[in-house]
């Protein structure tokens, strides 16, 4: 059962040529979407370093879309084609490192595309709100502020981080920690 | 190029040559090579500023890289299973010279990769291969001996069904030793068991007769086992491998390819990809980047598993993007000079890759 | 003297009673490496083996928050900006279970660098506070072990708050648990009957165990003389040829700095996130092309040479020179200097090309002799001249 309750936190790479547009257009036209999407403009899908969606990831974030031109289509003419190797070895790699393959996620989306854009919002958010949250590392940099004030080890006082913030809600109770730093 | 006729001259006016190489190894054949590999070496070390060959460490299990500059290093050289190091790592820092290296099969992949991506000028290398039957893989003996107790070490046979001896300070007594017999066969390295280049694949010496590959096709069984897991205990497991960590970039250090050394974004702030805590996170981010600023040029050599301290199975993940890139683009890094990095280049039409565009 | 018996089998019920008071780093064996854990109750400490990594952890962490800041913007005057700074919370009462002597002994040279300069510093001095050692003695050296030649013993009580001698006692296993300092005392007698005196013929043993191990007879490896370590470094110094050859396989990697329980450099770092952030003090590692890199771009220690060269001439050669008193002090080495190394060995072991301090050091001392005979001999055929 989606747990549609929670806001999620989703990022999407888009191009600025095609896919971008395409999103202006849902927009323009009024169409509903989900709203759990952060754009991120970029000039072209080749422009996407698979790091970006790495780092995405492993920061805490539920979800990746990169969007772009359909094959042929670029306005560099290559570009999503490049792009395309790329990610594609990109979304068979994350399973061996434990992030469900559903969490990332290449499109093409063309500028006057705005209903396709919007049916792709809404069906990689539904997807997203089906997997859950992203697992979190214990010791993300925000979560070890909380920890460590947690456990007095040595660090930071919890309350620097805003509550709300990305990784905040991951604070752990003692059982938990001890859970990550013997489990197995 | 000095003439043949010279280089065994040397070795007959060097009796000392000759018995150390008869303690390297008790069989004849390899103390034959070893002879081949000073001559060899001998007469090229007026065409190049060094050889980067092997010697002895500091115990009998342990090979260490040197440099040959003149005739009285080489009878340092070795060659044995404990010669597990890639020299080709150091080429790359090394660049402007004109350089020896010896390689093993596994390590002339790398400098076909190296080659192949115009970080070094052939004719400013010349390569001395070694067919090899297989190095040790020190911490599968670990796991069941204290070695650093071991006074001495022996190889018979071929390392694939040969014994290796081993001479230990004996714990009761004083003067005591005692000696263990162990099969090299369950000793080998991982990369050894699925070799399919056992012999160099680019060389101006080849020393030896070359061997037939022993390996079964790799079948990826390694990480069959870890894709049966869930998707969270995968993710544990990483978090625990990652966890002890303590970010020396050995492996980034000890890889052949990795030639940004220190422009590494690793350890760039602006961009700032990695910040300096000590967390999982920057951790594991690391390993994610080794893995894909090394798609489709890793080689497998392991140097980068071998090297770490800490015993975090890293080579996984780059063993994970190559059997993808096989599958996706039927390309094996490091195997010809004049192959096309697959990420360097498309079809318009993807024959492997489902389209996108038409997913949902 | 306190002296009490901890049967193996008791090892991981008594850490548990530790861990009530103290935050316990127990070493573990994951894969191939045995690393230091925060203690819990289903964890089996391993104390067979040297750990992997040393004990500097407990007393100089990997990243250490120095202080959080929070700026905040005026938003009537918006060239204005407060910034708000919160200390680090003190650290915690902390136990290490389980390095060896050679890590103890790290403590005394660590405190060198940051207590004894003239300027003391707070975190290191806090965390030396509240910081026990309960070391275990090694019964035999490995092969890359050389704490001998450093000053150090199998045995050596040196920075340890309690030292745990492995005996086997008939068919039990233990330790016998020499208290060394107060605190060491206490950590012990607190746990009353669950450790029990050590009896006259426990400590028979280890006497007769120590008479061996110091017996000049015995047939252990000789020390070699380093007492000219320190002036022969000097002299090799310029002899760039020599460093690159020594370091011609040098990777460059951190595990030797990382791994040393004497290695203190550190770097300092701000890590924003937005509008806030932390200082942080990170271990950093002197081989590293970065470590010298100036602003300017300009880098004084550019190749592994320089940087190898520097490493070894700290441990044998700077450190000794500035602490000379050093020498009149308990305890120093064989060779009468103090080194900035404990002989632990684990910059060998974890190596990935093997390098050796231990031969470089005497290929040093060889090449410097050799020099200054060969100087003399240049200076006789001038004088005869």
């Amino acid at each position: 059962m989606p747990d549609m309750d929670r806001d999620y936190r989703i990022i999407g790479f888009l191009c600025n040529w095609c896919s971008y547009g395409g999103a202006d257009a849902a927009g323009v036209a009024r169409f509903n979407q989900p709203t759990e999407l952060r754009i991120i403009r970029v000039p072209c899908s080749g422009r996407v370093d698979p790091m970006f969606v790495a780092k995405a990831l492993l920061s805490g974030a539920d979800g990746v879309l990169v969007s772009g031109c359909h094959p042929r289509d670029c306005h560099y003419t290559e570009g999503n084609l490049y792009a395309r190797r790329r990610l594609e070895l990109l979304r068979r790699f994350l399973p061996i490192i434990g992030v469900d393959e559903g969490r990332f996620e290449y499109v093409w989306v063309s500028a006057s595309e705005g209903s396709r854009w919007r049916d792709m919002v809404t069906k990689f958010t539904e997807k997203i709100h089906q997997l859950g949250p992203m697992p979190r590392m214990a010791e993300t940099a925000r979560t070890l502020c909380a920890l460590e004030g947690m456990l007095g080890v040595s660090s930071a006082q919890p309350d620097m981080w805003r509550p709300g913030e990305p990784g905040h809600d991951a604070l752990l109770s003692m059982d938990e920690y001890k859970e990550v730093m013997d489990g197995e | 190029m000095a003439s043949e006729s010279s280089a065994s001259a040397l070795s007959a006016n060097e009796p000392s040559v000759n018995d150390s190489a008869a303690n390297e190894s008790s069989t004849n054949a390899s103390a034959d090579r070893m002879e081949t590999l000073r001559a060899k070496i001998a007469a090229e070390l007026p065409n190049v500023d060094f050889v980067l060959a092997y010697g002895r460490g500091f115990d009998p299990l342990h090979a260490t890289p040197v440099t040959v500059r003149g005739e009285k290093d080489l009878d340092r050289l070795i060659f044995d299973p404990t010669c597990v190091q890639n020299l080709a790592t150091s080429l790359y820092g090394l660049r402007g010279k004109r350089l020896g290296v010896v390689v093993k099969g596994c390590d002339s992949r790398s400098i076909v990769q190296l080659l192949q991506e115009r970080l070094w000028e052939r004719e400013n290398l010349v390569i001395f291969g070694l067919p090899c039957e297989g190095v040790l893989d020190l911490a599968k003996l670990r796991a069941t001996l204290d070695i650093a107790s071991a006074r001495a070490a022996s190889f018979t046979g071929s390392p694939r069904d040969g014994l290796l001896r081993l001479t230990f300070n004996d714990d009761g007594g004083h003067d005591g030793e005692r000696t263990r017999e162990i099969e090299t066969k369950g000793l080998l390295a991982d990369k050894c068991l699925r070799c399919q280049h056992p012999n160099p694949l680019v060389f101006d010496h080849m020393i030896g007769p070359e061997t037939l590959p022993q390996g079964a096709q790799d079948d990826y069984a390694d990480l069959a086992a870890l894709e049966k897991l869930s998707t969270q205990e995968r993710f544990d497991f990483w978090k625990r491998q990652m966890g002890r960590c303590i970010r020396c970039y050995a492996c980034r250090n000890a890889c052949p390819l990795c030639v940004c050394k220190h422009v590494c974004l690793a350890d760039s702030r602006e961009p700032h990809w990695l910040s300096a805590e000590a967390t999982l996170q920057e951790k594991w981010l690391f390993q994610v980047m080794h893995a894909l600023h090394l798609a489709g040029r890793c080689t497998e050599c392991g140097e980068c598993q071998r090297s770490c301290p800490m015993g975090i199975p890293i080579l996984l993940l780059k063993r994970m993007m190559n059997r993808e890139l096989k599958e996706l683009f039927n390309y094996q890094a490091g195997v010809s000079l004049e192959a096309i990095p697959p990420l360097h280049t498309f079809l318009m039409e993807e024959d492997r890759i489902k389209d996108r565009g038409l997913l949902w | 003297m306190v002296t009490r018996f901890l049967k193996e089998t008791d090892l991981a019920a008594v850490t548990a009673a530790w861990a009530r008071d103290y935050r316990v780093l127990a070493p573990v064996r994951e894969g191939a490496a045995i690393v230091y854990r925060v203690f819990s109750e289903d964890m089996h400490p391993f104390l067979g083996r040297p750990p992997t990594s040393s004990a500097k952890e407990a007393l100089l962490p990997q990243t250490e928050n120095l202080f959080t800041y929070t700026y905040r913007k005026d938003h009537a005057d918006l060239t204005r900006t407060e910034v708000f700074l919160s200390e680090a919370l003190p650290p915690e009462p902390t136990l290490i279970l389980g390095p060896r002597p050679c890590d103890a002994r790290g403590r005394h040279l660590l405190d060198r660098v940051f207590l004894e300069r003239g300027v003391t510093d707070p975190q290191y001095k806090a965390h030396s506070a509240a910081t026990l050692f309960v070391t275990v003695a090694c019964t035999s050296l490995q092969n890359t072990c050389f704490c001998h030649w450093t000053g150090g013993a199998m045995d050596d009580e040196t920075g340890s708050d309690v030292l745990l001698h492995p005996l086997v006692v008939g068919n039990t296993g233990g330790f016998v648990a020499k208290a060394v300092t107060l605190a060491g005392e206490k950590l012990l007698t607190s746990l009353g009957a669950s450790l029990p005196e050590a009896t006259q013929e426990m400590l028979a043993k280890l006497d007769e165990r120590r008479a061996k191990a110091t017996d000049p007879e015995s047939p252990s490896e000789p020390v070699p003389d380093l007492s000219a370590v320190a002036e022969s470094f000097l002299a090799v110094f310029d002899d760039l040829d020599f460093w690159t050859d020594q370091s011609a396989r040098c990777l460059s990697c951190g595990v030797c700095t990382y791994l040393c329980p004497t290695c203190s450099c550190f770097n300092i770092t701000d890590e924003n996130h937005g509008l806030s952030g932390r200082r942080l003090r990170t271990w950093d590692t002197c081989m590293s092309a970065l470590y010298t890199l100036e602003g300017s771009g300009h880098n004084p220690r550019f190749s592994r040479a320089h940087r190898l060269r520097n490493r070894v001439g700290h441990k044998f050669s700077y450190h000794p020179r500035e602490f000379p008193q050093a020498a009149t002090e308990p305890p120093s080495s064989p060779s009468g200097l103090e080194f900035s190394c404990t002989g632990c060995g684990r910059c060998i072991k974890s190596c990935p090309v093997a390098v050796d301090i231990r031969r470089i050091v005497l290929d040093v001392i060889k090449t410097a002799t050799g020099a200054a005979a060969a100087h003399k001999t240049a200076q006789k055929a001038e004088e005869a001249q």
